[in-house]
């Protein structure tokens, strides 16, 4: 019984565990006025050998009792004959309409009550062709004549030709009891996998969508998914009444859910992997054993115990390790792992997975999709201080008034240089212009922008400023206006009593890390002089973390010559 | 007369220079540039210097150090900066006229004809006095000044509190800087409007002022008529 009803996953289970709650209390095929409905149980089976003649009187010593010492094999094909017995112990209500519910049988079958045939699924052959399926869906109504006090037989004879490679009895159980009543417990199974499927529609599409729109968030497509499963799962539930479904459509839903069982113990952990931003290897472990559980420690009648065992404990070991990491949602998704334990612990664990994981990973998606928001908002507020600050420091009004008075003095010095320094001038602002938006601008055009400023100092300090470059590779990019912030600095603080300057920059390459030099040959005191920790470092580092977050290193000292500067971007 | 220009780039000190020379002409007894803030220091002190032209922004220190001390000093100081946002400030401490950057010529020689002027432009007066004592420096406000009153090249500065205050300027030098309520009554003389309490005839056509502390400061005959129109 424990194990049909890990099978009968979903809200089947659900149903029937209820169904079985409420039935009364007296031992099994007892049927009493005050019964609403009960699972028939004791039955016992023996092969049919004349499927084509009216049911015979079968001896007693050929009947095998039907439990887990069966040897399957020899009973999962061919015309079989199963029967329990059934005792009504008081008057039934006459005007209360009975019914015989068989769940999942295949092929064909007849029922027969007191050895009177009461009911017909299909067509009972002796061979594949012969034999034809019955409705998915079936109920044969007991007279009120039939239901008199004292002891009775329901006999089943069965024929089933299809190889399904399982075995069917797993999945079987025969209902007697209120028919409006069992017929309404079936229809509420429908209504819920109707509201379900409608419900996780929602997440699926949106997610679906998210994942689409932003590409690089494979969390969405994981959830999106997630929501597909169950969506599945549902309508897996939902195809009998929408469709003309016959008998057999039960092996379908066997490995509909087989397939389901193993999406969800893989899709889950990735999902929380990704969720938890841990390395996506963990997710090809998972994936690799999950499938190598699957097929050597599982077989038809255990797969979804150890398989949700096995998804429970992947779970709860990720989510712990995410507590113990301290990443955010940890605690609110563990507490969806606890509802999951108690929900396996009453034989519903995957259904309770399914239900708890969903709603507390719509939870946490939702507010990690607030808080990414946020910090979308916060990075592209920091990006637009950044570009404000290079234009604020590069296009301040107190250098270019500076810079104009410059021009006039050599307008009436030497015109050609005052045409010169306007010329650097509207280079270096034109370049500014192009670069102040971009976060990577190529080394070469950084390299042409100090040119420009160099130029620009020149004529207005009257001396001689240059850069040379070493190693420079042109296709490497860089943050705009790193490069000139340390040419600036240097030139404003080393340059006092100089009238010419020389700036290095070498590139050094290997197969982990770039790495920045620049050399200059100024005068320095270190009073006045902050080096990696001044404004002009600020920008740098800002710049730098924004490009290359956590992968860089910046120091910037005076040395025997005048001042270093050494940025380290590691790949 | 002797200028000092401080600005950091030789190329812009030597066209101010340039133009300085034109204004004055003969006047020049020696014109002098400096490029560092270090190098200015040691300039003033070491040096005599009647009018210093200063760019507040000297590689990228702050001017306005040099510029409280410069203050204090018997010169006078006329900045010359793309800084214009310190204008107000710089006037407040005490220099004689800010040319914003670009200059020109007319704009310089206004400054230099400032020098002789009776009393600063509205809003680019004086609100405190630098003054030094020992190796610091000393900011007084004006309101907390009685009078002033002329010693050789020096001014004593007579406070509310009793205590008299040498100032490195001559009374001419500090004329130009003072507010539009400061009137010269005397030839060594200076007094706030409203410091008066009453003007009296001491009979023989001379006259005192009497000060709202008490204290009688002389007249000179010709200041008589503008103290009578300010009918104080």
């Amino acid at each position: 019984m424990r194990l049909r009803l890990a099978i009968q996953l979903s809200i089947i289970l659900l149903l029937i565990t209820w169904v079985e709650l409420v039935a009364n209390e007296l031992p099994s095929n007892v049927l009493t006025s005050g019964s609403k409905s009960i699972i028939l149980s004791g039955w016992q089976i023996t092969k049919d050998k004349n499927p084509d003649k009216p049911l015979p009187d079968i001896s007693n010593t050929s009947w095998k009792k039907f439990n887990d010492a069966i040897d399957n094999r020899n009973y999962t094909m061919g015309n079989l004959i199963i029967q329990a017995k059934i005792k009504i112990v008081d008057s039934l209500d006459k005007n209360t309409l009975y019914s015989i519910f068989p769940f999942n049988l295949v092929t064909a079958y007849e029922i027969y009550w007191d050895g009177i045939r009461v009911g017909r699924n299909g067509k009972i052959g002796s061979s594949k062709s012969e034999e034809e399926s019955g409705d998915f869906e079936f109920n044969t109504k007991l007279s009120s004549r039939l239901l008199t006090r004292g002891n009775h037989t329901i006999t089943v004879r069965l024929s089933n030709f299809n190889d399904y490679n399982s075995w069917k009895w797993f999945y079987g159980y025969i209902v007697i009891g209120k028919y409006e009543l069992v017929l309404k417990k079936t229809f509420q199974l429908y209504y819920r996998s109707f509201f379900i499927a409608g419900i996780l529609f929602i997440p699926f599409l949106f997610n679906l969508f998210l994942y689409i729109a932003r590409k690089q968030k494979l969390e969405h497509l994981l959830f999106s998914l997630i929501c597909l499963v169950v969506i599945l799962d549902s309508v897996t539930n939902l195809i009998p009444i929408l469709f003309d479904t016959r008998t057999t459509f039960v092996y379908l839903q066997y490995y509909s859910y087989q397939l389901i069982t193993l999406l969800f113990t893989i899709l889950f952990p990735a999902f929380f992997v990704y969720l938890f931003s841990f390395s996506k290897k963990i997710i090809w472990i998972i994936a690799v054993t999950n499938i190598l559980i699957l097929l050597f420690f599982t077989n038809v009648s255990n797969i979804f115990t150890i398989m949700s065992l096995d998804l429970l404990l992947i779970s709860s070991l990720i989510t712990l390790l995410a507590i113990y990491k301290l990443r955010s949602e940890g605690v609110i998704i563990f507490i969806g792992i606890l509802a999951s334990w108690a929900a396996y612990y009453f034989n519903i664990a995957f259904a309770g997975f399914a239900t708890t994981m969903v709603i507390c990973t719509s939870f946490s998606t939702a507010r990690q999709f607030a808080r990414n928001e946020i910090e979308e908002k916060e990075a592209q507020l920091k990006s637009s201080r950044l570009e404000n600050e290079l234009l604020k420091k590069n296009i301040n009004p107190h250098f270019v008034l500076n810079t104009l008075t410059s021009i006039i003095v050599w307008l009436r010095k030497d015109s050609a240089s005052a045409i010169k320094l306007i010329e650097a001038l509207a280079e270096e602002f034109r370049m500014i212009n192009q670069v102040s938006a971009l976060k990577l601008i190529p080394i070469a055009q950084e390299i042409e922008l100090c040119k420009a400023h160099l130029k620009i100092m020149s004529y207005r300090k009257g001396a001689d400023y240059n850069i040379e470059t070493i190693d420079l590779d042109e296709k490497d990019t860089i943050p705009p206006m790193i490069i000139h912030t340390l040419v600036e600095n240097g030139l404003t603080h080393g340059y006092e009593k100089k009238t010419s300057g020389l700036f290095n920059l070498q590139t050094i390459k290997n197969s982990n890390s770039i790495k920045y030099i620049l050399k200059n040959d100024g005068d320095f005191n270190l009073e006045d002089t902050k080096g990696s920790t001044g404004f002009g470092a600020k920008y740098i580092k800002s710049r730098l973390e924004e490009s290359y977050p956590g992968k860089w290193n910046f120091v910037s000292n005076k040395a025997e010559f005048g001042w270093e500067s050494i940025i380290e971007i590691r790949k | 007369m002797r200028v000092l220009i401080v600005e950091d780039e030789r190329p812009t000190a030597e066209d101010i220079k340039h133009l300085v020379e034109q204004i004055l002409n003969q006047e020049i007894s020696l014109i002098h540039i400096e490029t560092t803030l270090a190098g200015a220091q040691f300039y003033i002190n070491e040096k005599q210097v009647d009018v210093l032209l200063l760019d507040l922004n000297l590689h990228s220190k702050d001017g306005f150090n040099l510029l409280k001390q410069v203050v204090s000093k018997s010169f006078h100081t006329i900045i010359i900066s793309a800084n214009i946002n310190r204008a107000i400030e710089a006037f407040e401490y005490g220099v004689l006229d800010f040319i914003p950057k670009p200059y020109n010529i007319e704009r310089l020689k206004a400054a230099f004809q400032r020098l002789q002027s009776s009393h600063a432009l509205d809003g680019q007066a004086i609100k405190y006095l630098s003054v030094k004592k020992g190796s610091e420096i000393k900011i007084i406000p004006l309101e907390e000044i009685k009078y002033f009153k002329s010693a050789n090249i020096y001014i004593e500065l007579h406070l509310q509190d009793e205590r008299v205050v040498i100032y490195d300027k001559s009374i001419k030098q500090l004329i130009p800087l003072l507010p539009q309520n400061y009137y010269r009554i005397h030839k060594s003389y200076i007094v706030n409007k409203d410091n008066i309490d009453s003007f009296q005839s001491l009979g023989g056509g001379k006259y005192r002022v009497v000060l709202k502390s008490g204290e009688c400061l002389p007249v000179s005959r010709h200041k008589i008529n503008l103290l009578k129109n300010l009918a104080v």
